[in-house]
């Protein structure tokens, strides 16, 4: 960063609190690269963060355990990023690398050539309402605004286009359908992840709706591509119909 | 530093819970939902308890914490050991998505209303009374008094308000740069008063 503030090394101590915007904190971020001095501060300062939370510790209830458990047994933990691979680099410097304002603008572009924005927003808050807890709306727009969050367009065949969105330091894929057919009855939109060999492994459901968008059930990191088929209601365990979408990621 | 869940799994010593979250993550990475129960036993007191300051409502801080659990699970092979103490990892991600909520929901509101419906100040009263007392609870609540009010105030209104540093300054009306300072000298002398090893 050219533009350091003479003052930026002042600002470790509200990075550890989390209290810069995005814009500030990826600013910070870019500085801490080439200020060893800030990001041992950092490092210190986020340790007596954390500790203020002893200070306000609460036992949590009991079904929040028994459903934090039960979520878990449904999600793969990412696999661990390779430092031979240069595109996964660790999440905090990737995230340095590109100011986040420029993201959002590259991000809001890309997502502007499928859907109006408007849906996209409405879609992500209509999303708190459909999906399960592995795919909150907060998961979705963490997604769709991730510093490396790369989209692929395509055309639904039976009308219709959607977006897929992956963000590979999240280990994440959401895809966001505009303007779909309503599936026949009887029917649903089912989506897959295939690696190169073709192989399909479920990654959810198109939501109802006119505009929405679903976080991908699975890793995306092995994924070729992502195509949508119609299933039965309640879904196959492999595609048994033409694919309606098909692209590659 | 005890256990702080209500289940009974038994406490960690102090020093080593660094060690033990480290071997937990470790495990969980790898699948071991067991490993994550542990982790979720040593840790879900002060992960609910944060999510509850920062977002106050009940039902709201269980989703948060319930999000924030997930996602350290399915980060766990990324955390890295160079990067820190493991529970202050936790914390951040926690704190994140805490604070994630109350901004996106106080968006579309009025948050100077709130604050001036609090009364004649921010709440930096860390003291709450539902909140369990254990050592580590006490260590920590007198490190915090011993700080001047001032920093105090901007990093409680900072870490459990969940304001950014600009809207802390406005809330405080002091000058932006002043808030910057009190809230990094405030933290470096809690950490030097908790003896927070690098």
């Amino acid at each position: 960063m050219t533009s350091d503030a003479p003052d930026i090394h002042a600002l470790s101590g509200a990075y550890a609190l989390g209290a810069l915007d995005a814009d500030e904190a990826g600013a910070f971020e870019g500085h801490l690269e080439s200020c060893a001095a800030c990001r041992d501060e950092v490092l210190s300062l986020t340790e007596a963060t954390a500790s203020l939370a002893d200070a306000v510790a609460t036992p949590a209830p009991d079904r929040l355990r028994t459903s934090v458990l039960s979520g878990i047994s449904e999600v793969r933990p990412l696999p661990p990023l390779l430092p031979a691979e240069p595109a996964r680099t660790d999440e905090v410097s990737a995230r340095r690398r590109v100011p986040r304002s420029t993201v959002w603008l590259r991000v809001a572009a890309a997502v502007l050539a499928v859907v109006a924005a408007g849906a996209v927003w409405r879609t992500v808050a209509l999303t708190a309402q459909v999906d399960s807890i592995t795919a909150t709306a907060a998961d979705v727009s963490a997604v769709i605004t991730a510093p490396d969050a790369t989209t692929v367009t395509g055309s639904v065949s039976t009308g219709g286009r959607a977006a897929v969105v992956t963000s590979q330091q999240r280990g994440q894929s959401v895809l966001v359908a505009d303007g779909l057919a309503p599936a026949p009855a009887g029917k649903t939109y089912q989506i897959w992840f295939l690696d190169s060999s073709g192989a399909a492994t479920s990654a959810g459901f198109v939501p109802a709706g006119d505009h929405s968008a679903v976080l991908l059930q699975g890793d995306p990191g092995r994924a070729a591509a992502v195509g949508v088929t119609l299933e039965p209601t309640g879904g196959s365990a492999q595609p048994t119909t033409t694919p309606v979408l098909a692209v590659q990621v | 530093m005890q256990t702080d869940s209500s289940s009974s799994s038994g406490s960690v010593p102090g020093g080593d819970e660094r060690a033990v979250l480290v071997t937990l993550l470790g495990r969980s990475s790898r699948g071991d939902e067991a490993a994550f129960a542990e982790v979720y036993d040593l840790t879900s007191a002060r992960v609910y308890g944060l999510a509850r300051r920062v977002v106050r409502d009940p039902a709201q801080a269980e989703e948060v914490a319930q999000e924030a659990y997930l996602e350290i699970w399915r980060q766990s092979a990324r955390y890295d050991e160079a990067r820190g103490n493991p529970l202050a990892w936790i914390l951040t991600i926690v704190h994140r998505r805490a604070v994630d909520r109350v901004r996106s929901a106080e968006s579309a509101r009025e948050r100077d209303t709130r604050y001036a419906i609090a009364g004649d100040g921010p709440d930096y009263d860390v003291v709450e009374e539902a909140v369990t007392a254990t050592l580590e609870t006490a260590r920590v609540r007198k490190a915090l008094t011993s700080l001047t009010m001032v920093q105090r105030e901007a990093i409680t209104l900072a870490y459990y308000g969940g304001y950014t540093h600009r809207e802390v300054s406005e809330l405080l009306d002091v000058p932006l740069g002043t808030v910057k300072t009190r809230m990094r000298d405030g933290l470096i002398r809690l950490r030097d008063t908790l003896g927070v090893e690098a």
